[in-house]
């Protein structure tokens, strides 16, 4: 950016003009649409009567705590899971070992709501460890720890790719002194890797919480019953109740939750060392 | 103690096709420095880290304190280690990254708290305990990382390349502090690797000269200089003149023999190393010719006449290149007298036993 | 040499496990897909009656063209989220810190808010006049590009980034007008970028379900809202066999595009 500046070529901000019009119209008029919609009352005016009721109802009491649960434990298993297998990946050198780590690049365009119906045939009713374990019942699959598992499964990636990169950049003669020093490999791994790759180990779990607050295809397509998310709460009052009103009143507390997360993580990655 | 305090026996180092160490030999006894001197890629590295424990022989043992440690694990040697980079541990203060060795050995809490100042007064850091790594210069790093080694008290301290990171002032600065640290801890062994034959000169005891995966040539700075076993000790050590000569016939006994070099017979000194009879090198040093003065009189009679190519004055001394017929000779000559010119003929002479003969090979 | 000193045996044992957790998190779950998506029976351990019928029938009828509307929404989407992204990014480019922060942070709002609201979002706003979308296919398209143009924003300022600075100054010095500079020299400079960019913009539109299930019109049923449909009828074999046919245009296409890009 120096680099562009010492150029002396000037910025000109007409030409920006068009991105932000074409924006405007289709992601902030939406928006505002939307948020003033949020402040319809059921005779057609405006007011808090309506927000107030759905805020205050337990239907969105509970889908706000089923999606924090879900999040927090999802990240939580995410990051301590990603760390393991970036870890092993990157310090126990087998074979395929590199082409692996490419494969998870690749695993991050993989839809999400697949990870859902492929633990339908490994866990459900009729797959592998559904035939196996208990007949009484539906599995654990479709509640809360059903869900988590999928989001485990999915979202790991996205922890790893952070601390692989993070890895390369180690000085691996830190590690060698510290074994120099009598400590051994797993002291090594707590005491010198875990503290240098702690901001990015934070980075990638702030981005898992976002996307795991935000996940909605795995929950459709899995046909949870037991548990509730914002985003399927807002599916199902507009499209099943065509309630947009209340759909909007969560939506919009959604996207205040994701927004918040969202910054707060930026804020995270620009103090990562670049 | 009888043993070694290190023994490596016969240590390979393979990489794939790549020897990287050949069937190396090498003791260290307890308060020696050795020094393992050698180009990039010779091995020293290797060997070095064979001794730590980060690369295991292909074949041959390790013997720390006569215990076999080929198959130890690093953190079970208890060596001291300093490396070119410092290698501190960036998110710990200065006195956490000293502290990190004792804490790895479950050290208590008190003696851990009496070993850290010690050590960082030794090597003159006690003010910075509190800063952390990237608030230090690049010589206040390298102390902390040897007080850092030291801490566990190893009998053993590893340097590899420890001064190639500093500008040359502090690096000297370095270096007499390295001395003064040992003088302390006579006890301890020290293996030093670099490629700096200045640091290996002024530090070792032992210089262990490393080529291609083996040992090249062994002995103390003194006798590798001014003896020295082969043609790369010789070239390695002060740009030495290796000019070739033949042995006189008829001298096959003796310390002195005289050789011819370029059609003038001068005398030599016979070594170990030289060959009995026949083709062989006349190894002399730049500094030890003298410009012989007139006629040739008492010890001015062993000479060798030429003409003079070129002249650098380098201040102290000034470089004379004088070419005998087809060879050419480095003079250094004091830098306060009259500069010969080129073309003018010149006369050197020598002390027969500053010269001595190497095999030709 | 890789700093960490486990012993032999514990690397080995090690490497297992990295294997066997690698393929049992992220390979079992696809091995599943493709197993159902032969399946002919699943009711013990492991599937019976082996067969292609639910292959075949991905690639006919309803299933055949949700795929193919699947293609059409991601390659219309890509493109017109190519232009938006990069031209916002280019233009962007030499604004003040304070005026690139308020860029981003409006091109960046889609990568952090749920799919389901941006749906919700869109809905309500063109399901009145003035802009009366909801029903049409370009609604659909117009979702997809609000959703992806964000990473093709992300992506084309990460280039813009790591441009070689001297070329523009060079080519400008040698009397290049702006747009001559931008269309002879930066952008071609750009092109990795942002064909990084349409692969991945691609793979995410057709994958996309949060926002499309709010607002498809019934004659442009995509992929994913297809296999939704499926497997919340039971048909989950078939639901199996979608997905599959699904993944392989998806990979094929990242595959085509890997292969236009000029390697560095």
């Amino acid at each position: 950016m120096s680099a562009a500046r010492s150029a002396g070529a000037a910025w000109r901000p007409f030409w920006l003009i068009f991105p932000l019009v074409a924006l405007g119209v289709a992601l902030v008029y939406p928006l505002g649409l939307m948020a003033a919609e949020a402040f319809v009352t059921p005779d057609g005016g405006h007011g808090l009567a309506g927000f107030i009721a759905v805020i205050g109802g337990g239907l969105f009491l509970g889908a706000l705590q089923d999606t924090v649960r879900i999040a927090l434990t999802a990240t939580a298993l995410c990051m301590f899971l990603g760390f393991v297998l970036a870890v092993l990946i990157h310090f126990v050198p087998f074979v395929g070992a590199r082409a692996l780590s490419r494969l998870i690049d690749a695993y991050l365009a993989f839809p999400s709501f697949l990870i859902a119906l492929s633990l339908t045939f490994l866990y459900g009713n009729a797959g592998i460890f559904g035939a196996v374990g208990t007949s009484s019942g539906s599995s654990f699959l479709y509640g809360f720890w059903g869900v988590v598992l999928a989001e485990v499964s999915y979202y790991t990636p996205f922890v790893m790719r952070p601390l692989l990169a993070a890895f390369d950049t180690l000085d691996h003669a830190q590690l060698e002194v510290a074994s120099s020093l009598g400590e051994t490999p797993f002291g090594v791994l707590r005491r010198v890797v875990l503290p240098a790759a702690l901001p990015s180990l934070l980075a990638g779990g702030s981005l898992c919480l976002l996307l795991t607050i935000n996940e909605f295809g795995i929950i459709l397509v899995m046909g949870v019953k037991d548990v509730t998310t914002l985003p399927m709460l807002i599916y199902g009052k507009a499209i099943e109740q065509f309630d947009y009103p209340g759909a909007s009143v969560v939506a919009l507390c959604n996207v205040a939750l994701s927004l918040s997360l969202y910054f707060g993580y930026r804020r995270m990655l620009d103090r990562l060392p670049a | 103690m009888s043993d070694p305090q290190i023994s490596v026996r016969g240590v390979s180092v393979r990489f794939g096709s790549h020897v990287a160490l050949h069937d190396v030999d090498l003791d260290v006894s307890a308060g020696e420095v050795a020094v393992l001197l050698g180009r990039s890629g010779s091995g020293k590295t290797t060997l070095l880290r064979a001794v730590a424990g980060f690369t295991h022989p292909s074949e041959g043992r390790v013997y720390l304190d006569g215990r076999d440690v080929t198959l130890a694990p690093p953190h079970a040697r208890g060596l001291g280690m300093v490396v070119q980079n410092y290698a501190l541990f960036p998110h710990m203060r200065v006195a956490d990254n000293v502290a990190f060795g004792l804490q790895a050995r479950r050290r208590s809490r008190r003696e851990i708290d009496e070993t850290v100042p010690h050590f960082l007064e030794m090597v003159g850091m006690s003010a910075f305990a509190q800063r952390f790594p990237r608030e230090l210069s690049g010589g206040q790093q390298q102390r902390v990382a040897i007080a850092r080694a030291l801490a566990i008290r190893p009998h053993v301290l590893l340097l590899d390349e420890p001064l190639s990171a500093l500008d040359a002032p502090l690096r000297a600065e370095m270096l007499e502090e390295l001395r003064g640290l040992h003088a302390k801890l006579p006890e301890m062994s020290i293996v030093y690797v670099t490629h700096d034959q200045t640091e290996a000169i002024s530090l070792g005891h032992r210089i262990v000269l490393m080529r291609d995966g083996r040992i090249a040539a062994e002995g103390s700075p003194r006798s590798l200089h001014d003896e020295p076993p082969n043609r790369y000790a010789a070239e390695f050590f002060g740009q030495a003149n290796l000019l070739p000569a033949a042995i006189e016939p008829g001298d096959a006994h003796g310390r002195l023999v005289r050789v011819c070099v370029a059609r003038q017979v001068v005398r030599a000194t016979r070594t170990a190393a030289s060959p009995a009879a026949g083709n062989a090198l006349l190894c002399i040093r730049p500094h030890d010719l003298r410009a012989a003065a007139g006629g040739g009189h008492g010890g001015d009679d062993n000479r060798l006449s030429g003409r003079v190519h070129s002249v650098r004055w380098l201040g102290a001394t000034q470089r004379v290149m004088l070419g005998i017929d087809e060879v050419s000779i480095r003079v250094d000559l004091p830098g306060n007298v009259e500069a010969p010119r080129p073309g003018d003929p010149l006369s050197l002479s020598f002390d027969p036993e500053r010269a001595v003969l190497l095999a030709d090979t | 040499m890789n700093g960490l000193s486990f012993s032999a045996g514990s690397r080995r044992w090690l490497a297992a496990l990295a294997g066997m957790l690698v393929l049992g998190v992220f390979g079992l779950p696809l091995l599943m897909l493709l197993l159902a998506s032969v399946a002919g029976r699943w009711n013990g351990v492991l599937p019976s009656h082996l067969t292609l019928e639910h292959l075949r029938g991905a690639l006919a009828g309803d299933e055949r063209l949700a795929l193919w509307h699947s293609l059409a929404t991601g390659a219309a989407a890509t493109a017109f989220a190519l232009i938006q992204g990069a031209w916002g990014a280019i233009a962007a480019r030499r604004a003040p810190a304070r005026v690139q922060r308020w860029v981003d942070a409006v091109f960046l709002v889609p990568i952090a808010i749920p799919s389901v609201s941006i749906g919700l979002a869109l809905l309500v706003a063109f399901s009145r006049p003035p802009l009366l979308l909801n029903g049409t296919v370009s609604f659909v398209i117009l979702t997809h590009v609000v959703l992806i143009t964000a990473y093709a924003y992300l992506n084309a300022k990460a280039g813009l980034a790591r441009l070689p600075p001297h070329f523009e100054e060079m080519a400008g010095s040698l009397g290049a007008p702006p747009h001559m500079v931008l269309v002879r020299v930066t952008l071609p400079l750009l092109l990795p970028h942002l064909l990084a960019a349409a692969a991945l913009g691609f793979a995410l539109s057709m994958g996309e379900l949060g926002a499309t299930i709010m607002l498809y019109p019934p004659r442009w049923v995509t992929a994913p809202v297809e296999v939704f449909a499926l497997t919340d009828r039971g048909l989950i074999f078939s639901g199996a066999a979608v997905s599959i046919v699904l993944l392989a245009c998806t990979f094929a296409a990242l595959l085509l595009l890997d292969r236009r890009r000029p390697r560095a």
